[in-house]
């Protein structure tokens, strides 16, 4: 089990969640829309092919950051 | 509380729960198996994970099968003492922490668990087939 923290441009959320859990399933679980922003976890990023993916899979073993982060202008 | 046994190398630790049950908390009352502290964060959870298991300082994942027949959920671990080192001590050492929280959690299982059954029970009589 792992101590997760989510975060998006709202705020954060953690959770624990089983080393099998998906990038996808921590964000639903925490309500973040995951389609638009930058993916980043431990301050790595993710690539879009990799949201299904398990925590164990991506090499996660210890508690962790995980973020979504949207532009929120035009910059 | 969970039951913790020494045989050989072996450190079993065999949960209150069984697996059907917490497969059924997975799908039906996940925060129920998560501890929280007073401010509401997440400080220990179980889960279920192929092969023997897993313990971490977030919590501990059994084994996904139950091997034994009575069906709760264990974890095995393989530790090596010194000769003469006291096995008890040894064990309270490495899983202390895990088995304190562990009983805190498991003390409120049993009610959402049957809880969870009715509600799951129910849902099936639901269903018409045919």
């Amino acid at each position: 089990m792992i101590k997760i923290t989510i975060a998006n441009n709202a705020g954060t959320k953690a959770n624990i969640f089983s080393e099998t859990t998906t990038i996808r399933q921590a964000f639903d679980w925490a309500g973040v829309d995951y389609s638009r922003g930058m993916i980043l976890l431990n301050g790595s990023r993710i690539q879009p092919g990799d949201i299904d993916r398990t925590f164990a899979e991506l090499g996660v073993r210890d508690n962790s950051f995980l973020s979504c982060i949207a532009k929120t202008d035009n910059a | 509380m969970a039951n913790v046994k020494v045989t050989g190398n072996a450190v079993v630790i065999k949960s209150t729960a069984k697996v059907e049950d917490i497969k059924l908390l997975q799908k039906l009352r996940p925060d129920a198996l998560i501890l929280k502290d007073e401010e509401g964060d997440p400080v220990f959870g179980i889960g279920l994970t192929p092969g023997a298991g897993k313990v971490t300082d977030a919590g501990i994942s059994f084994s996904e099968n139950a091997m034994d027949g009575d069906g709760f959920a264990t974890y095995t671990a393989v530790m090596l003492a010194d000769e003469g080192e006291d096995i008890k001590e040894l064990v309270a050492d490495e899983f202390g922490n895990t088995l304190t929280q562990l009983a805190k959690l498991e003390a409120g299982l049993p009610a959402v668990i049957e809880e969870a059954k009715a509600e799951h029970a129910a849902l099936l009589e639901s269903i018409e087939i045919g």
